[in-house]
């Protein structure tokens, strides 16, 4: 019931990786502009892997590259600090960040 | 093959619930604001700042020093004041935004239906309308002007900046910043100050307790010999000259209390001359006490061009500096606390629509307003006005008050008033002769004025106008509420509400109370004079403050030592609780009766160590805290329950704390034995310290300063604090009112200062909370007027 591209992609390590990669850069860009973003990044790295539990694990890498970034980008601000005493908020958006992409990635094992 | 096409049907579903959960429901509030990356919340703290900008006004820089206090400085002075407005705009927008909608009751728009009685009160008062009224009569001067550069300069940030994190908390978007909200925030300190129901409190008081409790309890000359104008000739105690046209409704006085200054308002503020200074210079000293908020209600700013080099605090919102100093002079404010509000009732008829007013019939102008309620049903409420202002009435949807519920209100702040062009003038001054010509049209608030200047004079004046009523054409004091439609209470023709007064018929400036380069004086909200020309106030604060000023200025004095700096911050920073000396023989009649908790096994001070403190409010001592705690309990072991039984509405305010002091031992209110009404307070307090494990002051009297959200991480941290409401070193723990400003200024270039907190608003800010330590443990940091090096913003000019 699969389709057929998405078959040959996963037998394929180079070009599953290389979508794996691709579809990480849409992702994340894509989260930058939405939440459902997230989500849709998780279904996308999770695509090319050749079985439901190794999709959901990129999917929980890329929450991780996602939630890794955001706080970068607070340090990189001068605001780590001030961000992470606010507690809730950003325990929440760590939640948030770590969740819906493995979520999304369930998509893995309709496709 | 079963097995996958489940699986699929399972996950399918689950993915389909999950996204519809997150998508459909409140869950997706959290992501839009929460979410990584894209979260409203985080742009605050991600977003990237310019650091070039154009200006139609021209070229202008900003400066930041290391409290992040901007330094502006500009060859014109609409380019600077660009700048300014931009400066405010990226720190403090939506604080400026919050007072705006409050003032223009416009607040559960954006938080709900918990402000839905502020929203109807200040549509009733109509605050937008007088200032738009004021703004009118700017628009066009050179302040005008001023102005306009200022709100262009803060429109400029809220689309160049980041937005502020309270917004994405919220949900809403910020609205553009106009005149009309600049002169909204000048009515709303204005309102702080003046805006008061005193009148309606102790009419009511009167009805219900009678006419000599009421006196006593409430009086409006307080007996002490310590005015800020120290002219030795005893006070006179004139009462109300007649009885109350009307008591007020407990509903409506209890509704109104909301919408009222928190206790604690006031200031010191003095000022020295070079004869008793170290430099031969004067010395101007100021710390005004109001809301103890986050962010300060102060912004601290430098503003250098041609015409002017002032450096000070500003209200966000406001363009000039409003306490500080420039090359020419220093000066400060501290409330005068005059009586510029008045109540009237009226014979209505026609269904409440219309009101008698001397011999003929006048139509309230009367409209129908919607409160828009986020989240909720939006509310019709009814808005009235009658020939003297504003009427107010209880909540529509309210209790269904049986009498006097709807009085007409006259207050000067309704009027436009010229009091940013006077701000404006101030900071242009070039001595006292220029000072005291900006002052002069300073309408509102009313305000004690010092002011000293480089060559050496001091000054002090009563602003603001002060309204002369009279009563068949004799003036009359404005403590009682009046028959309007008597035409009772009248003020001068010459003001109009809502539109430009010439205040003719209020009091002339030279007849308000004012000394010319007095030697020092001492301004602490206490009985201005002892024979005024007007009637100026309807009561004054407690002369605890005034009177440890005035104390250590004269023994400093008769010393012979210099009043340097140094001394004037120490006075700033006193913490002996002058209400202690008052209090004290009452405590020794407690432990005199004996019950007064000691027997207990209690882990609390006893009364007996309280007879051995020194008075001072130190937060590492025991003793300050039962002094506090008792005297809460020994005020309402004294009234509260007398009040419940006179119908009085719960949480009526109490006597102050010099009447409370001033009772004698016999008196009623003790039910004739004060000994032991102290004793029993003595020992609920000790119970209660004990049930809070509260070991010493600061346990309990802790900065305590709440975001309008109070949410934890926008709260200041608590810290513990010395001073009491009844030190010079002002604080009021549970009201939270204190010193939002300290300033020591001098002419040798050390003035110095503090806020309560950071400079900025925006939480990620460095400069957010990084004044707190400071202003927690009274230490001051430099207030100079030279710029640091380095550009932090540089605005380019360009065709307008």
């Amino acid at each position: 019931m699969t389709p057929t591209f998405l078959a040959e992609l996963r037998a394929d390590d180079r070009r599953r990786l290389a979508a794996t990669a691709l579809a990480a850069v849409v992702g994340l860009a894509l989260a930058l502009g939405h939440w459902a973003g997230l989500l849709v990044a998780g279904a996308l790295v999770a695509l090319p892997q050749r079985s439901v539990v190794r999709g959901v694990v990129a999917g929980l890498a890329l929450g991780s590259v996602a939630v890794g970034g955001f706080l970068a980008a607070f340090a990189l601000a001068g605001t780590l600090g001030p961000a992470l005493s606010m507690g809730q908020p950003l325990w929440l958006a760590l939640a948030i960040g770590l969740f819906l992409p493995p979520f999304g990635s369930l998509l893995r094992g309709v496709v | 093959m079963v097995e996958e096409t489940t699986r699929r049907a399972v996950l399918s579903a689950v993915l389909g619930a999950g996204v519809g959960g997150m998508a459909l429901t409140e869950a997706r509030s959290y992501l839009r604001r929460f979410a990584p990356g894209s979260g409203s919340v985080w742009g605050a703290a991600t977003g990237s700042v310019p650091d070039e900008l154009s200006s139609p006004y021209g070229p202008a820089t900003v400066r930041y020093d290391d409290y992040g206090v901007p330094h502006v400085e500009s060859d014109d002075e609409r380019a600077a004041y660009y700048a300014v407005g931009y400066c405010h705009g990226a720190d403090r927008f939506f604080q400026m935004d919050l007072y705006r909608r409050l003032m223009a009751g416009r607040l559960s728009a954006v938080v709900g239906a918990s402000t839905v009685d502020s929203d109807t009160f200040h549509r009733q008062m109509d605050f937008e309308a007088a200032a738009e009224a004021t703004w009118e009569r700017a628009e066009g001067t050179e302040t005008g002007d001023a102005v306009e550069a200022y709100v262009d300069g803060v429109e400029a940030a809220r689309v160049a900046e980041p937005t502020p994190v309270e917004y994405g908390l919220l949900e809403f978007d910020p609205e553009p910043w106009t005149p009309t909200a600049t002169m909204l925030v000048e009515k709303q300190i204005s309102w702080s100050l003046t805006g008061s129901f005193r009148t309606l409190r102790r009419a009511l008081a009167r009805d219900r307790l009678g006419e000599g409790a009421a006196e006593t309890l409430y009086p409006r000359i307080l007996d002490h010999d310590t005015p800020i104008v120290r002219n030795g000739g005893g006070a006179s105690t004139p009462s109300m000259d007649g009885p109350d046209a009307t008591a007020p409704a407990p509903g409506l006085v209890s509704w109104l209390d909301a919408f009222e200054s928190e206790p604690g308002i006031g200031s010191n503020s003095w000022v020295v001359s070079g004869e008793h200074t170290a430099s031969g210079d004067p010395i101007v000293a100021n710390d005004p006490h109001l809301q103890l908020s986050v962010p300060p209600v102060w912004y601290e700013q430098h503003v250098a061009t041609p015409a002017s080099d002032a450096r000070g605090v500003s209200f966000p919102g406001v363009p000039f500096v409003i306490i500080g100093q420039n090359a020419a002079g220093a000066w400060g404010f501290t409330n005068a606390g005059a009586d510029v509000i008045d109540f009237y009732s009226y014979e209505t008829s026609d269904g409440g629509s219309s009101y008698r007013y001397g011999e003929g019939t006048r139509e309230f102008e009367s409209s129908t307003e919607t409160v828009e309620v986020a989240g909720g049903e939006d509310r019709e409420i009814e808005v009235k006005r009658s020939v003297h202002g504003a009427v107010l009435t209880g909540y529509p949807d309210g209790d269904g008050f049986e009498s006097a519920d709807e009085l007409g209100v006259a207050w000067t702040g309704l009027s436009a008033t010229r009091t940013v062009e006077a701000v404006h003038d101030l900071n242009r001054s070039g001595g006292v002769d220029d000072a005291e010509a900006a002052i002069r049209t300073f309408d509102e608030p009313t305000q004690c004025f010092v002011y000293a200047d480089r060559d050496g004079n001091t000054y002090y004046w009563v602003t603001g106008q002060i309204p002369i009523r009279t009563t068949d054409g004799e003036p009359v004091a404005g403590t009682r509420v009046f028959d309007g439609s008597a035409r009772e209470g009248e003020w001068g023709p010459g003001y109009s509400p809502y539109g430009e007064s010439s205040w003719e018929g209020f009091v002339p400036f030279e007849e308000k109370p004012g000394v010319r380069n007095p030697d020092y004086l001492a301004t602490a909200n206490q009985r201005i004079t002892d024979d005024p020309e007007h009637y100026l106030s309807g009561g004054y604060a407690p002369p605890f403050r005034g009177t440890r000023i005035y104390d250590r200025l004269d023994a400093r004095a008769e010393s012979g030592e210099p009043m340097d700096a140094a001394f004037n911050r120490d006075l700033q920073l006193d913490t002996v609780d002058g209400r202690y000396d008052l209090f004290r023989p009452i405590i020794a009649d407690a432990v005199e009766a004996g019950a007064d908790g000691s027997g207990e096994d209690l882990d609390a001070p006893t009364a007996a160590s309280l007879l051995e403190w020194d008075g001072e409010t130190r937060p590492g001592d025991a003793e300050p805290l039962l002094f506090d705690q008792w005297l809460r309990d020994f005020r309402e072991r004294t009234f509260g329950e007398a009040f419940e039984d006179a119908g009085l509405p719960a949480g009526f305010s109490r006597p102050n704390d010099w009447v409370l002091g001033s009772l004698p031992p016999d008196s009623e209110w003790f039910d004739g034995d004060r000994g032991a009404a102290a004793a029993d307070a003595m020992a609920k307090s000790r119970a209660r310290i004990d049930a809070e494990g509260w070991e010493r002051y600061g346990d309990w009297n802790r900065v305590r300063f709440a975001h309008p959200f109070d949410q934890p991480f926008l709260n200041y941290e608590q810290l513990p604090t010395a001073g009491s409401a009844g030190s010079v070193r002002n604080f009021h723990s549970e009201a939270s009112t204190g010193s939002s400003w300290r300033m020591v200024a001098t002419f040798d270039g050390d003035s110095r200062a503090v806020l309560p907190g950071g400079n900025s608003g925006a939480y990620f800010s460095p400069h957010y909370d990084d004044q707190l330590s400071l202003w927690a443990d009274g230490e001051y940091k430099p207030m100079t007027r030279t710029a640091p090096d380095g550009v932090d913003l540089r605005f380019t000019g360009a065709d307008r």
